[in-house]
Parts: C-alpha cells; sequence; structure tokens
C-alpha cells in the first residue's frame, strides 16, 4: 500500500493519495485545485490516478476534482446526499472501493456538513477487519471537531448538523480500534475549527482520551460546547462550499486568461472601474513605498485566507 | 490586479486560485519600478523599531497598528490608508518584536495562543 499525506500550511489543508503498487491504481482524497502534484506523486511511484473523493463539499478551498477529471480521466465521488452539478459517483454507508489489495469502505458521518463521509482504509495484506486508518475529513480533527455552524446560510442549522456530527462521532467514529491512524483534511490554522492541534495525524485511542469534543457529555452540553468561541467565518466560505458543487473553469483555464503583463497606466485605468489592487511583496516592503490604494496581503503568510476575506 | 516581487506574479494567482478567487485581470509589469516616475503614487506606512515605537507611546503620539508578528498589521495599515487615514504607523516585528526588546506588556505575560 501507498499511503501519502500532502499538506498546505498556509490554508492548513490536508490532502491523500492511497494506492496499490501492484494494480498501479490510486486514488486522491480531497485534493487541492492545483493539481501538478498528485500527478507528480503517481507518476514516480508508477501509479495512475482513477479515482478522486471529496469527503465533503468544503468551504474553504476549491476542490481539484474537476482538475483531475479533466486531466486523467478520475472519476469524482460524494456522500451520496451530496448535490453537485457534474457526475459523480454516490458513496453510502458500507460501501467500498478496493484498489487492489488496498481497500477504501465508507462511512457517512455528517455534521460539518450534510454530506460528509469518512473513508476507512485497509490494508488486505494485514487485516480485513482492522483498518490502517480512516480518512476523517471535516468531521473529526486532531484535537478538535468540524464546526457545525457554517451552512446556515444554506439552510442547515448549527443545532441539527451539531446533533448530527454528534451522533456520527459516537455511534460511528468512536467505534473503530483505538490504533486506528486519524486522518483529518484540516490542521491548525484551519477556521473549521477552534482549536485543532498542529499535528497532524494522531490514532483514535488518543483523540478518544485527549479530544475536549469526544468527552462523554449529552448531545445537548455537545451542541453548545462545539458551537461555542468558534473563529468567524470569511465569506468567501459560502462561496467557495457551493462553487465546489458546480462546474466551472480548471485552474489551468483560469490562470492562463489571469496572467496578463498590465502598464501602471492600464492598471490605474481599471482602478477608477473600480478593480482592487492587491500587493503582494512583505510588509516590510509595503511599509517603505506601495501603490497609494492598493491593499497588502503578503505572500509570506496566510495570504489566501485573508484574500478570500478582504477582497470582493 | 496584482502587484508581486518579479516572478512571483504567478503564484500570487496561483494561490487566489486554489479559494476560487478567479477574478485577476493582470498583473503589474515591473512592480513598483513604474512608481520611480510617479512619486505623486506612492504612499507608506511607517514601521518602527519596537524601541521608537515605545517612545511615541510615552509621547502619546498617533496611534499605532500592531499585531502579533507585523503581517497582519500592514493589512489594516493598507485599509485605513486606502480610507484616507494619515499618518498610520505599526510596530515592524509585532508585539513579538516588541517582547523580544524586553518592552513592558500589560495583562497577559505572553501571546498564549
Amino acid at each position: 500500500m501507498i499511503f501519502k499525506q500532502f499538506y498546505l500550511p498556509c490554508l492548513a489543508h490536508a490532502s491523500y493519495v492511497i494506492g496499490d503498487e501492484k494494480t498501479g491504481t490510486a486514488a486522491v482524497v480531497d485534493p487541492q485545485r492545483d493539481t501538478d502534484q498528485y500527478l507528480a506523486f503517481a507518476t514516480e511511484n508508477t501509479l495512475q490516478i482513477r479515482h478522486v473523493f471529496l469527503t465533503h463539499l468544503h468551504a474553504d478551498f476549491i476542490a481539484g476534482h474537476l482538475e483531475l477529471r479533466d486531466r486523467v480521466g478520475a472519476t469524482i465521488y460524494l456522500g451520496r446526499t451530496a448535490k453537485a452539478a457534474y457526475a459523480f459517483s454516490p458513496l453510502g454507508d458500507g460501501d467500498i472501493l478496493d484498489l487492489g489489495r488496498v481497500r477504501l469502505k465508507i462511512m457517512e458521518t455528517p455534521g460539518h456538513t450534510p454530506e460528509s463521509i469518512s473513508i476507512l482504509v485497509y490494508d488486505l495484506n494485514t487485516s480485513e477487519a482492522r483498518p490502517y486508518a480512516v480518512l476523517t475529513g471535516g468531521t473529526l480533527f486532531i484535537g478538535d471537531v468540524g464546526r457545525p455552524d457554517l451552512r446556515a446560510a444554506l439552510g442547515w442549522s448549527a443545532t441539527e448538523l451539531g446533533g448530527m456530527l454528534f451522533d456520527s462521532l459516537h455511534t460511528k467514529l468512536l467505534g473503530l480500534p483505538d490504533e486506528s491512524l486519524v486522518y483529518p483534511a484540516h490542521g491548525a490554522g484551519s477556521l473549521c475549527g477552534k482549536a485543532i492541534s498542529k499535528e497532524t495525524m494522531s490514532t483514535l485511542g488518543e483523540q478518544r482520551r485527549k479530544n475536549y469534543a469526544l468527552q462523554p457529555m449529552s448531545k445537548e452540553a455537545f451542541i453548545q460546547v462545539v458551537t461555542a468561541d468558534q473563529p468567524e467565518a470569511p465569506a468567501y466560505f459560502t462561496y467557495d462550499a457551493v462553487l465546489n458543487s458546480e462546474e466551472r473553469p480548471t485552474l489551468d483555464q483560469t490562470l492562463a486568461r489571469e496572467m496578463n503583463p498590465l502598464t501602471l497606466d492600464a492598471l490605474l485605468e481599471l482602478r477608477a472601474k473600480g478593480a482592487q489592487i492587491l500587493d503582494t511583496r512583505d510588509p516590510d516592503e509595503f511599509g517603505a513605498a506601495h501603490l497609494a490604494g492598493s491593499i497588502n496581503i503578503g505572500l509570506g503568510g496566510q495570504y489566501a485566507t485573508w484574500a478570500g476575506t478582504l477582497l470582493n | 490586479m496584482l502587484i508581486a516581487d518579479p516572478g512571483r506574479e504567478y503564484e500570487a494567482a496561483l494561490r487566489l486560485g486554489r479559494i476560487g478567487f478567479d477574478h485577476v485581470a493582470g498583473y503589474l509589469q515591473n512592480g513598483l519600478n513604474n512608481l520611480v516616475e510617479r512619486p505623486e503614487l506612492i504612499a507608506f506606512s511607517e514601521r518602527f523599531s519596537p524601541q521608537f515605537a515605545a517612545e511615541l507611546l510615552l509621547a502619546k503620539e498617533p496611534p499605532l497598528v500592531y499585531c502579533a508578528g507585523g503581517y497582519r498589521s500592514s493589512i489594516v495599515a493598507s485599509l485605513l490608508l486606502r480610507r484616507g487615514f494619515e499618518p498610520v504607523a505599526e510596530i515592524a516585528g509585532g508585539i513579538a518584536a516588541w517582547e523580544a526588546a524586553k518592552l513592558p506588556l500589560r495583562g497577559a505575560t505572553s501571546l498564549g495562543k
């Protein structure tokens, strides 16, 4: 079995490539929209990416499912209650996809979002019964759980989703063996939780013991605790959650259209028509001199998150 | 529209694309070199050393914008300047630099989270 976690610190986002070296088949889970790294990894390891899973319709980034579909013909998989404009294979509790001697089994774990799934990974050469790992998407993080209050604008109350999250954790995920490795979609710095650890993996046993949200408490107490003190969610979250369910240009198409060198006068003309100017340089350089009226969001920090928050 | 260090324009557009911001019209060719001939278009924010900032505070000078490390204060400073607030000043390196310079803080004794 080949198992590789990719972690993007800027967005605190984890994605995965899982493959079987014998059959040369691989799946990608929650890919970034820029997919070169997955294709490079697949080539290096003699794998073909045939499947792309989204554990949920992400609010904080645009996934690369359409990019992988168009570049390598991968099939897209979502939880069966998801609604999307593109063709996808809906997956429900117990559904299995074998990559060879590597088995992926689906667990419906709604709560962070209604269509959330978790993916159990089995190395059949080791055990058919005990999973090697569980990819918990936005349901369970290291040290936290996925906040249930991000879908209010789309008609799902935090109370309702919070209740579903409680059930997903207690009737499903917590039933897994202690030694199961836990691999989430988000790490520290993500706005999808309030106390996410800097670790990017853990075990179920460790989470059972240490994760504040998994401690014994009533469903009502749980809902209170996971809806309290959440960081403010940027306006772009709802936009991204919807965009992940739609057809849209791929990243390559978009960048080709955007990379236009502009003269200063052309830029000033566009500004007069309302375009925003974003200066991406280091704050010290910006402070020393910048084009009057430009906003500074430096590439050296949480650039994407702040851009998503502040730009129209 | 993007202004970036030479060679980093693509990265700047790419990282916006990651969150679905697909409305970049272009980038300023040749970056800030354009402003050499157009000084009237230049603005700035003072980023003072912690020691100098401490003296300003004692003298009750114009408000300082600061954050933990100096990244976010620049975002806010730029927003204030764009809205016409002048002058704008920051602490270079933020509270981390202030603490490293052993200047006094009231309240929490460390930055915590």
